[in-house]
């Protein structure tokens, strides 16, 4: 069902695969015994069938830093061996104090963070105010679970926001809908490198201003050791004066000039 | 690569002359690259009830706003806490009701019932309970779990030598396991008190 993620490039895949041909055929947990009864059963259920080394091609990380939170994404729109675009915007504007980055499929993602982004707007129609940072990272959560068990949306969302009691926040929610509020974190290849700098050059309270280094040092290291480094990247912050496009940072223009 | 390995994640139970321990590490990782250090596989019922989630962690979230609900009904029906017994009953129907599509999970459920009993019980993702008089274990490290109880268990430990014992027990054991780790966090719950710690041990 999800072949078609698979990627060509990377040699290891093939160990993937092998991994996980293992999965359906070894039970190696005592617990598995019912799967092991039941073959076929594990083989249709959409979580235990989901590829479990799904890891995207593409770039996304974030951080928090001293009253803001910030999202960074590639902006590569890339199907197969084809780069389709190159100034893909892969980060959403939730609402006025809200970011999300979204990686994965790319239907998946744009009907996925558009209706996300539908329901928030309802929701501060009907009552007059906005749903918190945290609120909003659950009903993301809570949808992707629904969708989990019946057909699932292949995305995952970092989600930063700004309130005013709490400050700047940022969620990890991945495509099986695993939320975790994190400081820093990412998604895809570009996170073997991009948490490694962080996890050396990140600290709490970070200025704009070293964020933007940091946030320079990852791309750099993707783009200097990553095979498959997509050219651009988009740069958004949200703080208290609300969420907008702080940068670009791009080593290709874009063909298509879209 | 097993789906219940998928996060890493080690949870063990233990029980004390009227009170129990109930211990997890901290670990959110997919596969090898770790996400977090500071997520919570531990969750309070209420006050004398706590129950531990082992597993996919999408799951173990998933079940526990399912068990809070379902508890939040029960009390306003019977104006009282839930007792563990009847807690692991429930929990067992939630897990059995998705028999032919399972939460990935393995509970380890923990609480003093009456007359301060302790109450310590495992189950499979499917809800096949498992009671014990001693120590319960779920996780990727379950099995070096085993072995670090057996070895230091001993019966009727006062509440800080109870400690003691569950936390080089899961100290212990996570460091033989690479899916779990970075920390641990442990609850001792008396009749009149709960002590919550966080453990530091080796972050790598």
């Amino acid at each position: 069902m999800y072949k078609k993620h698979e990627t060509l490039i990377m040699p290891f895949t093939i160990v993937e695969i092998q991994i996980r041909n293992e999965l359906f055929c070894k039970a190696t947990h005592k617990r598995q015994s019912n799967a092991r009864l039941f073959p076929s059963l594990r083989r249709t259920h959409p979580v235990a069938e989901a590829d479990l080394l799904k890891v995207s091609m593409e770039c996304v990380f974030g951080l928090v830093g001293n009253g803001f939170a910030l999202v960074v994404a590639d902006t590569s729109a890339v199907h197969s061996i084809l780069v389709h675009k190159s100034n893909e915007d892969k980060i959403m504007v939730l609402d006025s104090h809200k970011l999300i980055g979204a990686s994965g499929e790319s239907g998946d993602r744009v009907q996925f963070t558009e209706y996300i982004q539908k329901n928030v707007h309802l929701y501060q129609f009907r009552n007059g105010i906005p749903l918190t940072t945290a609120a909003a990272a659950n009903f993301t959560r809570g949808e992707l679970a629904t969708a989990l068990r019946k057909s699932p949306y292949f995305v995952n969302l970092l989600l930063a926001g700004y309130d005013k009691e709490i400050g700047p926040s940022l969620y990890y929610i991945d495509y099986i809908a695993t939320l975790h509020k994190i400081e820093k974190g990412a998604f895809g290849y570009g996170s073997y490198f991009s948490l490694a700098m962080m996890d050396r050059h990140y600290h709490p309270g970070m200025t704009v201003d070293e964020a933007i280094d940091l946030v320079d040092k990852c791309i750099m290291e993707i783009r200097s050791r990553l095979v498959v480094a997509p050219p651009n990247f988009v740069i958004k912050i949200v703080d208290k004066d609300g969420a907008r496009e702080y940068a670009w940072r791009e080593s290709v223009k874009d063909v298509s000039g879209a | 690569m097993s789906i219940f390995e998928y996060n890493g994640s080690a949870v063990v139970a233990m029980v004390g002359k009227n009170c129990f321990a109930l211990a997890s590490d901290r670990r959110l990782g997919v596969q090898l690259q770790t996400l977090a250090t500071d997520f919570q596989k531990i969750y309070k019922i209420h006050d004398k009830l706590y129950v531990g989630l082992s597993g996919l962690a999408t799951d173990a979230q998933t079940l526990y706003q399912r068990l809070v609900f379902r508890h939040k009904l029960y009390q306003l029906r019977e104006e009282r806490g839930i007792k563990p017994e009847t807690f692991a009953s429930l929990v067992s129907a939630l897990l059995y009701e998705k028999r032919f599509g399972p939460y990935f999970c393995q509970p380890v459920i923990a609480g003093l019932g009456e007359d301060d009993k302790p109450f310590i019980c495992t189950m499979d993702s499917i809800g096949a309970k498992e009671l014990a008089k001693d120590f319960v274990v779920a996780g990727t490290a379950s099995e070096s779990l085993y072995g670090a109880c057996e070895s230091m268990y001993k019966p009727d430990m006062e509440p800080e030598e109870l400690f003691e014992t569950v936390s080089q027990a899961l100290l212990a054991s996570v460091d033989r396991d690479c899916l779990s780790g970075w920390g641990g966090h442990v609850f001792i719950v008396t009749p009149s008190q709960v002590i919550e710690r966080t453990l530091k041990a080796r972050m790598d």
